[in-house]
């Protein structure tokens, strides 16, 4: 089971994704960053405090914007992921890749030095 | 001895799958994120024997069972779909997928990753995969 | 057109002669059994042919141009008169002669006489007809054709020879049309189109138009020797309506633009304020320069006030400010400007969209100088004050609240002008550096290759990427043989356009060096000669040249003071540079070069990992003005070892935008991965 939940704050795009993002959800999760996207959100920030599995599903999400959010110069940020879930995410070095803050304060610094 | 677990062959059904062998690998005092690992890379398989072995087709069972070594986990998964051979599957290089905004393809890498030994046995129209995995098991 | 006169002419000379015939037939008492309708047909014919000669003629002439069509009228009648005059003098010449009392000759002289009048009155009447339906309406026209179709009927009635005097129809039809051309006789508008000047020549001309009328309405109509109380038959409904017509329209008009006189100046003054308005607003589509958008509103904006000087000051940061100046002197400009410094008597009017204090309009009253009254406007172009215009009057209180408006219509216009101009300079300037950049990067892109050669004992991928749109980064493969493949990766000193023409002169030094199979020292050797040749002084390449042999596992290289290669060594789990020495090509330009050039070859295994770059990787800083660095390139390589090449590229790309926090970096970077199977 995976929610999502969308929040827009002041400058940025907050979106919440809580449960597990599985070979079969993690088509929610694909449907709410291709719309942020789509929308031309210049800053996006994603909070997985609540995600508490990954699978290749999930990741091959995250990693098909890659290539996007560089071109288009998109302020994409991943916070708040639990340390088994980052691990997955370290398996392939996307972690390299994403830019990937502890919390939501972190991520909003990040915002605002760039 | 080997604890066993039959898998309705559909996506929706795996987080039962992956529950149950969070709960079995808890029981042996495997750490968190060791045991997310391994389910991670159980559910790969699986995801991928419903989606390709069988497309969509719900009537024939995957079965896993969880055999604990002294030296660590092995899981072995037996369908009876089309045989699909990760052992000698060539893997997509990550970088091209990337440039090309690919959304599939790691699924396997994954579980070569996480894995320790792979190995997998076609008979007929059964196919076995064993997976294991070195753990240090906590007290 | 030509051919009505024509027949017009013929006609009129049958009448005559009918006429004449006629008349000597009276005298011979013969009976030439003519009867009185024909003359009278042939005269209608005439009128109408007339009529429509005069409709194509007039049509031609420009409307709107109310004096020449009044001249026009006033030429025709001056002409007419002139003839009939002659006649009259000629005719006097010879009074008591017996030629005198020749009848044929009376006869043919009016005749004559008439022909002309009727060509003055159908001429006029065309003339009256294109004055009323200026500016028409639906309703006007409509009742115009029905005037005009009960005066063409009206030629027609002619033929039944009533005349007015004795038949009770044509009174009835005379009364009726006269009454159609008093109503038509309203319709005035052309007048206000006319200025003060036009005006008087327009009232000289009718007045004479008037005059023509009575003397040749006398002319036809009164006998000789008779004052006009005692009239001759009218028998020509036509004719007597047309004068009628034309009587009211010209007293009318008279009189109209009589009292229009006094009221002229102010309409004209509107106009000519709307139509500098329209100069104002129109000046930047003409290509004209800030300059002359200022000329043009000083100009403007002086005569809509009636100021007696009046300059504009223009003023920018970097240079003196600009002047533009009316009948004063700069001397002078000085000294008002003094003067209104210390002026007591202000009246400040307040922008309402703004709060600056720059952009409110003063009113001055000065007590010593030539001019009493300043009136001052801030000129503002994207909200920016960039100057002030000053309107000078001899008089106090020269500036009344209408004038105060105008100026600041034709000031916000001006604004406006001098905006689009700027705008369009800029967008005109950017689209050219544009289409420059563009083709110059196209150029680029094209030089650097799009399949990088190699065989299965490695892999290999490239990433690049320009700071100022063209860079002068550069690198390039070329396949020797089927296991002997050269790599090059350079980078020429500059940026942007003369950096990437360089890169293209170097891709031709290595594409032609290449094909001799040389070592890398030779390589290197070589492209100095070249290079030394054809690059301007101050520019010089750094390089690396690679020989890579798969089949002997070796690479050697070369450096011509390009950044240290990075290598990877899968068995020690240790990345590091290769620190041999080199020299830039092109900055020693003679045979000692050789000198400075050190040749390496190591042996791969596999796994091993060659990562070529440019210093915009090695040297991008971030805001605290940290280098990105050997050591971090170092660690990220070890760390990132077991990925492939692109893998490896966009984990270092990566961590290079997130370590300088931004994605436009200074300078061109390049990285090039190669990894051994």
């Amino acid at each position: 089971m995976l929610t999502i939940d969308k929040q827009n704050e002041n400058h940025f795009l907050l979106i919440h994704v809580s449960g597990e993002a599985d070979a079969s959800s993690s088509i929610h999760l694909d449907k709410a960053i291709r719309d942020a996207m789509d929308e031309g959100m210049p800053q996006i920030l994603i909070d997985c405090t609540n995600l508490n599995y990954i699978s290749s599903a999930g990741l091959g999400v995250f990693m098909s914007y890659i290539e996007e959010i560089n071109q288009k110069s998109i302020s994409f940020i991943i916070f708040g992921l639990s340390e088994k879930v980052l691990k997955v995410f370290g398996i392939l070095g996307l972690d390299q890749l994403l830019t990937i803050k502890k919390d939501k304060e972190e991520a909003i610094e990040t915002l605002n030095a760039v | 001895m080997p604890y066993s677990f039959n898998i309705p062959s559909s996506k929706n059904q795996l987080r039962l799958m992956r529950k149950y062998v969070t709960e079995v690998l808890a029981d042996h005092h495997v750490s968190e994120i060791e045991t997310n690992m391994m389910v991670l890379a159980v559910d790969e398989v699986c995801a991928n024997i419903i989606i390709h072995g069988h497309a969509g087709k719900d009537f024939e069972k995957v079965s896993l069972s969880i055999d604990f070594k002294t030296e660590g986990v092995q899981f072995e998964i037996i369908d009876y779909g089309h045989a699909f051979d990760i052992v000698n599957y060539e893997e997509p290089i990550i970088g091209e997928l990337i440039k090309n905004k690919n959304k599939g393809g790691i699924g396997i890498m994954l579980v070569k990753k996480i894995m320790d030994s792979i190995e997998f046995q076609s008979t007929q129209n059964k196919n076995v995969l064993r997976l294991f995995k070195k753990v240090t098991f906590e007290d | 057109m030509r051919l009505s006169l024509v027949l017009a002419v013929l006609l009129w000379l049958i009448v005559i002669l009918i006429d004449v015939l006629q008349l000597l037939a009276i005298r011979s008492d013969l009976d030439l059994g003519i009867r009185a309708e024909i003359p009278r047909l042939i005269e209608a014919l005439f009128y109408v042919f007339i009529v429509i000669y005069y409709r194509f003629k007039i049509s031609n002439v420009e409307s709107g141009n109310f004096v020449d069509l009044l001249w026009r009228v006033f030429a025709t009648g001056l002409v007419t008169t002139i003839i009939s005059l002659i006649f009259r003098l000629f005719y006097s010449s010879i009074d008591g002669t017996a030629l005198a009392n020749n009848e044929f000759l009376i006869t043919a002289l009016y005749d004559i006489n008439k022909a002309l009048i009727s060509v003055f009155l159908i001429s006029t009447f065309t003339v009256w007809k294109r004055l009323i339906l200026y500016q028409k309406s639906k309703r006007l026209v409509f009742y115009w054709n029905t005037f005009e179709a009960g005066l063409m009927l009206s030629i027609l009635f002619n033929l039944t020879g009533y005349n007015l005097q004795s038949h009770l129809w044509f009174q009835i039809l005379f009364v009726a049309l006269g009454g159609m051309s008093i109503v038509l006789s309203g319709n005035l508008k052309w007048v206000a189109y006319l200025n003060f000047k036009q005006k008087w020549k327009s009232i000289l001309l009718i007045l004479l138009i008037i005059i023509y009328i009575f003397y040749f309405f006398s002319y036809l109509y009164t006998p000789p020797e008779e004052s006009l109380a005692f009239l001759q038959d009218i028998d020509s409904l036509f004719l007597i309506v047309l004068f009628t017509f034309l009587t009211f329209y010209s007293i009318f008009s008279l009189l109209v633009i009589l009292f229009n006189l006094p009221t002229s100046s102010v309409f004209e003054q509107k106009m000519e304020e709307a139509i500098n308005f329209q100069r104002l607003s129109q000046s930047i589509q003409q290509g004209e320069n800030e300059d002359e958008i200022f000329d043009v509103l000083l100009t403007s904006s002086m005569s809509a006030v009636y100021a007696d000087a009046g300059w504009i000051e223009i003023n920018s940061h970097d240079k003196e400010s600009k002047f533009i100046a009316k009948h004063i002197s700069r001397e002078k400009i000085n000294q008002v400007k003094e003067h209104t410094h210390r002026a007591k008597s202000r009246t400040v009017m307040k922008n309402p969209f703004s709060s600056d204090k720059d952009s409110e309009r003063v009113l001055i009253t000065l007590k010593k100088s030539t001019y009493r009254s300043v009136f001052i406007v801030p000129i503002t172009v994207k909200s920016n004050v960039v100057g002030f215009m000053y309107l000078l009057n001899e008089v106090t209180d020269g500036f009344n609240k209408e004038m105060i408006n105008i100026i600041n219509t034709f000031a916000s216009q001006a604004s406006v002008s001098v905006e689009n101009f700027r705008l369009m300079g800029e967008a005109i300037e950017n689209e050219r550096y544009k289409e420059e950049l563009n083709i110059a990067k196209s150029v680029q892109r094209a030089l650097l290759p799009e399949q990088l050669d190699h065989n299965d004992a490695f892999q290999i991928h490239a990433f690049t990427e320009a700071a100022a749109e063209v860079g002068g980064d550069y690198y390039d493969t070329f396949k020797l043989s089927d296991t002997k493949f050269a790599i090059v990766i350079g980078d020429v000193s500059g940026k942007g356009t003369s950096a990437a023409f360089h890169m293209s002169q170097m891709k031709g030094i290595f594409q032609s060096l290449v094909q001799l199979d040389l070592s890398p020292k030779e390589f290197l050797i070589h492209a100095n000669t070249a290079l030394s040749k054809c690059l301007e002084r101050t520019s010089f390449i750094t390089l690396t040249y690679y020989i890579i042999d798969t089949e002997k596992r070796e690479i050697e290289y070369a450096r011509a003071g390009h950044c240290p290669t990075l290598y990877y060594d899968k068995q020690k789990k240790e990345a590091d540079f290769f620190q041999n020495k080199g020299l830039g090509l092109g900055i020693m330009r003679n045979d000692s070069y050789k000198n400075f050039i050190e040749v390496n070859k190591i042996s791969f295994n596999k796994e091993d990992i060659l990562v070529l770059y440019t210093d915009g990787i090695s040297e991008a800083t971030n805001s605290e003005k940290d280098e990105f660095g050997f050591e971090r390139m170092k660690s990220l390589l070890e760390k990132n070892a077991h990925y492939d090449p692109v893998m490896i590229q966009k984990v270092f790309i990566s961590k290079l935008y997130e370590f300088c926090e931004r994605k436009d970096l200074d300078d061109d970077y390049t990285i090039v991965v190669i990894k051994f199977k």
